[in-house]
């Protein structure tokens, strides 16, 4: 064992320092490929495993968990920056490993791709299992919702000692129970607003009796989009949580985290706000960084479901600049029909100030926002993105900020220019 | 200044037929005919409810697999109607699932033969998962002129988004909407896409279809008008820069 993991950990600093890439998947693709019997054995050291998945907030969720375990001292180890197939997962286990092959860390909190699901159960024995949400994705790759769900609820049967967390609010992943075995929980926020979020329709009508929820309730949503609630579970109330991640949407990845968190552990109520109060966004999700005087914004887009909500959310603010960004790259899904599943048409009131659309898809992005009756004092379409953001740029005032929401590509793409005007963190550490 | 013109669009069961951004179909169709003071009315039908025959333009889009048996339990139940209509050449739109479910028959992955409308001279087989047959990806094709038959159209192509297993046959009844130019069509091995038949346009093109193709959208809206009012020579111009550039994008860019 330990033999093979010197190897890869040198291959992957070669790879590092030629400059390659961040070498996050090349070890996983490795073991998958030639020793795949020694996955179970990377994997059987940790005391618990935590699977979250879902089609959207994975990640944040995951950083999220993640960091309330570490203010409490525990040692986490976490896929990053997307490496959410198979072979990342399995790379990430291979860079927890010392020279001496020992884990370095207790606990192991994954994000796992839903197409993915099943095959890593057969590696890992979860503890937890966190379904986030279920909305029609990139459906060229994965497949119709009811399959993606019906991948989930597969690997759960496979997994018969884990714990499974539910998102109560949708409807698709709630009925999860009626199919299962397993020990369920259930998360959900209280709140009117989230009738926006738009939920898919049901697949199945039944559900299983409900009995622990953990919730949040009395959000507010500050003028930096991020937010202000109070916590709910088991009969203790954490008042006026601070988070800031954007937006309502991201409250659920708030609650489901902290329900994991104290089912691990007992924590205070002082632990919890400030968990909560020192978190810190991640990669494209929310993200800020200052060029100067001015700010730019960056929040992810990757399906209708994100589009929707980020629009949503942003489309309260006064003097909007916004800039978005549509790719049709792989990683952001070939078929980009889905833009016309997004509810933008209750938006149509609304004037954006200033509207940059950008990306290889540009000119298909446009054409939605002429359905959807989006009206824009300013708007430009560049699908060259370094362009574009020049152009999204000379349009803001000092002190105002940029709101860029791009598709996964996209955000490399932007992130890659941003970065060679300030300074910006790479993304796999 | 002349009355508002009127049409009804049926939506065929948009709560199960809902995926690859089909919606989009509906609100160009609604946009299209608002920004030319046309009033269209959108009726949603449903599953287990009469069937609604007072409309002008029928539009059925693609689903999920479980639905689609769902919708097609109901489809059946309603056959001579849709029959009788479409042979008095009422408008309809038959988008992936719904192409499929408007043939003679459909086999499925596993073998099993589901009898369609037997509206269109089309059959259907899903190959056993097969990988190889998989129709995905962006598609242009030139439109079947003979068949869309309109002097001046804006363009002479259909672009859109292909993403089906079940590999579609012509009949002799039926004749294709076009002749693919890049992409697969109706199966991998011929080169046409889609199928007409009288005022029936079925097609597996996502995009959506009427989105990307406003040209296309408006000869759907002109042939419901002119069953409607007889009188009516021509629509009024709408400016169409934005989706051309989108269109010839696609033509130009991704073949």
């Amino acid at each position: 064992m330990i033999f093979y993991i010197w190897i890869i950990k040198l291959l992957s600093v070669f790879v590092r320092l030629s400059g390659l890439g961040g070498a996050t998947s090349l070890p996983g693709l490795l073991i998958e490929k030639f020793f795949p019997q020694k996955i179970k054995k990377l994997s059987s050291s940790y005391k618990k495993i935590v699977l979250v998945t879902g089609t959207n907030g994975k990640t944040t969720t995951q950083r999220c968990l993640r960091h309330i375990l570490e203010i409490k001292g525990k040692k986490v180890v976490s896929n990053k920056s997307g490496a959410n197939l198979l072979r990342g997962i399995i790379s990430t286990l291979i860079f927890d490993r010392n020279i001496l092959g020992k884990a370095k860390s207790d606990i192991c909190i994954f994000e796992v791709e839903e197409a993915t699901m099943p095959f890593i159960v057969e590696y890992l024995d979860a503890s937890y299992v966190l379904v986030t949400n279920l909305f029609r994705d990139q459906l060229d790759a994965y497949g119709e919702v009811s399959k993606v769900r019906e991948y989930i609820v597969n690997a759960i049967k496979k997994s018969p000692k884990a714990k499974v967390y539910l998102n109560k609010d949708d409807s698709n992943v709630n009925s999860i129970s009626t199919e299962i075995d397993n020990e369920v929980d259930y998360f959900n926020i209280r709140d009117k607003r989230k009738k926006a979020i738009f939920y898919e329709r049901k697949l199945r009508r039944k559900h299983r009796r409900n009995v622990d929820i953990v919730y949040a309730g009395r959000i507010k949503i500050q003028e930096d989009l991020s937010t202000e609630f109070n916590i709910y579970l088991n009969g203790q109330i954490y008042r006026n949580v601070r988070f800031e991640p954007p937006g309502l949407q991201n409250v659920y990845n708030a609650v489901s985290s902290i329900a994991i968190a104290s089912d691990m552990y007992k924590l205070s109520k002082s632990e919890v706000i400030n968990a909560f109060s020192t978190f810190r966004v991640a990669f494209g999700r929310g993200e800020s960084v200052k060029i100067g005087k001015k700010s730019i914004r960056l929040l992810l887009v990757k399906n209708p479901a994100s589009l929707t909500a980020n629009m949503n959310m942003l489309l309260c603010k006064r003097d909007l600049k916004l800039m978005i960004i549509l790719n049709d790259n792989i990683a952001d899904g070939t078929d980009i029909s889905w833009i016309w599943d997004a509810e933008l048409e209750s938006m149509s009131k609304t004037n954006i100030a200033s509207l940059t659309i950008s990306g290889k898809r540009a000119y298909d992005l446009n054409v939605r926002f002429k359905y959807a009756e989006i009206k824009a004092m300013s708007k430009e379409v560049e699908p060259n993105i370094s362009r574009a953001l020049d152009l999204a740029l000379s349009k803001l005032n000092e002190g105002e900020t940029l709101f860029i929401l791009p598709t996964y590509t996209g955000m490399l793409e932007v992130r890659k220019v941003i970065g060679s005007i300030v300074k910006l963190s790479k993304f796999w550490q | 200044m002349a009355r508002a013109k009127k049409i009804k669009l049926i939506h065929m069961y948009p709560d199960l037929l809902n995926l690859y951004g089909d919606i989009g179909n509906i609100i160009t169709l609604e946009k299209r005919c608002s920004w030319r003071n046309i009033h269209l009315e959108v009726n949603r039908m449903k599953l287990g409810k009469s069937f609604p025959n007072k409309g002008d333009i029928y539009f059925i889009g693609g689903g999920q697999d479980e639905d689609e048996y769902e919708v097609y339990e109901d489809l059946v139940k309603h056959r001579y109607q849709i029959k009788r209509l479409v042979d008095k050449g009422v408008v309809f739109l038959c988008v992936c699932a719904g192409f499929q479910l408007f043939g003679k028959y459909f086999i499925d992955g596993r073998g099993r033969k589901i009898e369609g409308l037997g509206i269109l001279d089309v059959v259907t087989k899903a190959p056993n998962n097969s990988v190889r047959d998989r129709c995905i990806g962006n598609i242009i094709v030139n439109i079947n002129k003979a068949k869309i038959n309109k002097k001046k159209l804006e363009r002479n192509t259909l672009v859109g988004f292909e993403n089906h297993i079940g590999q579609t046959y012509l009949g002799k009844k039926v004749k294709h909407l076009g002749k693919v130019i890049s992409g697969k069509g109706n199966n991998s091995e011929d080169i046409f896409e889609g199928a007409v038949y009288k005022n029936l346009f079925a097609s597996y093109l996502h995009g959506p279809i009427l989105s990307k193709n406003p040209h296309f959208a408006d000869y759907l809206i002109w042939l419901a008008l002119k069953r409607k009012y007889k009188h009516i020579r021509k629509l009024a111009k709408l400016d169409s820069k934005e989706e051309f550039e989108a269109h010839d994008f696609v033509v130009e860019n991704l073949k």
